[in-house]
């Protein structure tokens, strides 16, 4: 009988009416925000810090999000000091720097990188090539007045590029080069290592989502707090000016994606357009109908690998790699055509209708 | 003796006035995240922060690092004005304006990002 006790409270002018008021606000209050808070407020953290190169932006939700994203960190400034080439004492420089049938002991992880940078170019026949520091290093896309190399310069360091004078030895972690003048550059698949290291740091400390992107490259994590898929947006590679601007969308639950583009960097000189996807044949900058190319797999390190050595082959030469690798693609060219592999159709959306979708089988 | 009631008609319009204005104070504030905001870190660390709307006149934040460099704020947009590291690349960078664009000074560490969701992106691969 309490309810009716309780009940005849609220009727008796003991009671008065502001009272009732006020009581019915702020329940009112405390139940929206209650609401707000379990919606809204997990905790996330977002930072950008610098390493390979370029910018990692991370968004993290987890308990401590704060100490994830500086491990990540540190941990990707720790991959890009074994396997960049412009860093002195990495494992990269040391095999540079060895003489040619000389063995150079490496960590493990230059090891795998190497290894599956190697493997795709045994099977593109050169047109992603991990020895073309020769070559790559003629030219300087960031310099004040960026030059086009001397054609025999260029001419003799595409005679020294070539995967073939590079021998791993797997079980011993251990690399040679066979030819003295035969040079690594990792260049093209750090950022997408870079998202795979992120990815593994945010698993092992049971984060419950998080976004790195290391350049252009993106890596996601776990499930957001909505359940909803991460939306990519996909450069717009025709605005040169404004790297904010897209022209489609990609959502993905999981994986990763990186993208390869005539307009990251470049130059112009005497009306002539010069970028950086350099053709491993020419040592000059790939010439074909496409502008960019995006690949989507579970491994950063491969859509890394995969977006150069995709956009160096053209789409129907990429078609077979692809799906060796179990990995899908975006290819956009010139003419703003869009051509997409069948695991991507239901998940691009194509934001800027001047992009038209098109065949590509 | 009259009964009287626990609510009546108008209670419930005020009740509901009330629960109205609440709702459109969490909405308001919920979208308070398209405002653009640059963030501006060095090493990781934020620095500074800068809703770029508000800005009436331009003013320049010097940074202090192993390549000082001062970076240019106004209405809407901010870039790196000077910069003492080797390659100058941040200063090539240009003016920033849009949500999700980033201007660095890899040498100096220092990063700029534009805050604030479009289209609930999450990111941007190119």
């Amino acid at each position: 009988m309490r309810a009716l006790k309780l009940h005849r409270i609220f009727l008796s002018n003991k009671f008065p009416r502001t009272t009732f008021f006020l009581i019915s606000i702020i329940l009112i209050v405390s139940v929206l925000l209650f609401i707000n808070k379990i919606n809204n407020h997990e905790k996330s953290f977002t930072n950008t810090t610098t390493a390979m190169g370029t910018f990692v932006n991370q968004t993290i939700s987890a308990e401590s999000p704060e100490s994830i994203a500086i491990n990540v960190s540190k941990e990707i400034t720790d991959l890009e000091n074994l396997i960049s080439w412009r860093i002195k004492g990495s494992d990269i420089e040391k095999v540079n720097i060895a003489p040619a049938l000389e063995w150079v002991s490496v960590t493990e992880k230059t090891i795998n990188i190497l290894c599956a940078a190697l493997n795709t170019a045994k099977m593109t026949n050169g047109a992603f090539e991990p020895a073309i520091l020769p070559v790559s290093i003629l030219w300087d896309f960031s310099a004040d007045t960026p030059k086009v190399p001397n054609e025999n310069e260029l001419k003799k360091a595409v005679s020294n590029v070539g995967h073939s004078n590079l021998e791993i030895d797997k079980n011993s972690l251990k690399v040679r080069k066979l030819s003295p003048l035969s040079l690594v550059d990792l260049g093209a698949v750090g950022k997408g290592a870079a998202c795979d290291t992120a990815i593994k740091e945010y698993e092992k400390s049971n984060a419950k989502s998080a976004i790195i992107s290391v350049g252009g490259s993106i890596g996601v994590y776990g499930t957001k707090k909505d359940k909803s898929a991460f939306n990519i947006a996909i450069r717009d590679p025709l605005n040169t000016k404004n790297d904010a601007v897209s022209f489609a969308t990609l959502k993905i639950y999981k994986g990763c994606v990186s993208t390869s583009g005539s307009y990251e960097r470049n130059f112009n000189v005497d009306g002539k357009f010069y970028h950086h996807v350099l053709d491993t044949k020419t040592g000059y900058p790939t010439d074909n109908d496409l502008i960019s190319t995006t690949v989507y797999n579970e491994s950063g390190l491969l859509t890394d690998i995969l977006s150069t050595a995709c956009y160096v082959l053209g789409k129907e030469k990429s078609l077979p790699l692809l799906e060796y690798y179990n990995a899908e693609a975006i290819f956009v060219d010139k003419s703003k055509h869009v051509f997409v592999t069948k695991g991507l159709k239901d998940k691009l959306n194509i934001t800027n209708q001047s992009y038209i979708l098109c065949d590509l089988y | 003796m009259e009964k009287r009631k626990l609510v009546n008609k108008y209670d419930i319009i005020f009740i509901g006035c009330i629960t109205i204005i609440t709702a459109l104070f969490f909405a308001f504030n919920n979208t308070f995240g398209n405002k653009k905001v640059a963030v501006i870190e060095k090493d990781g660390v934020e620095i500074n922060r800068i809703d770029l709307s508000k800005v009436e006149n331009s003013y320049l934040i010097n940074i202090d690092s192993k390549y000082p460099a001062v970076i240019l704020v106004e209405k809407n947009k901010i870039s790196f004005l000077e910069a003492s590291c080797p390659d100058k690349i941040c200063k090539k960078m240009g003016k920033i304006s849009q949500p999700n664009q980033t201007a660095i000074c890899l040498p100096a560490k220092i990063t700029i990002r534009i805050d604030g969701k479009t289209n609930e992106i999450d990111g941007i691969t190119g």
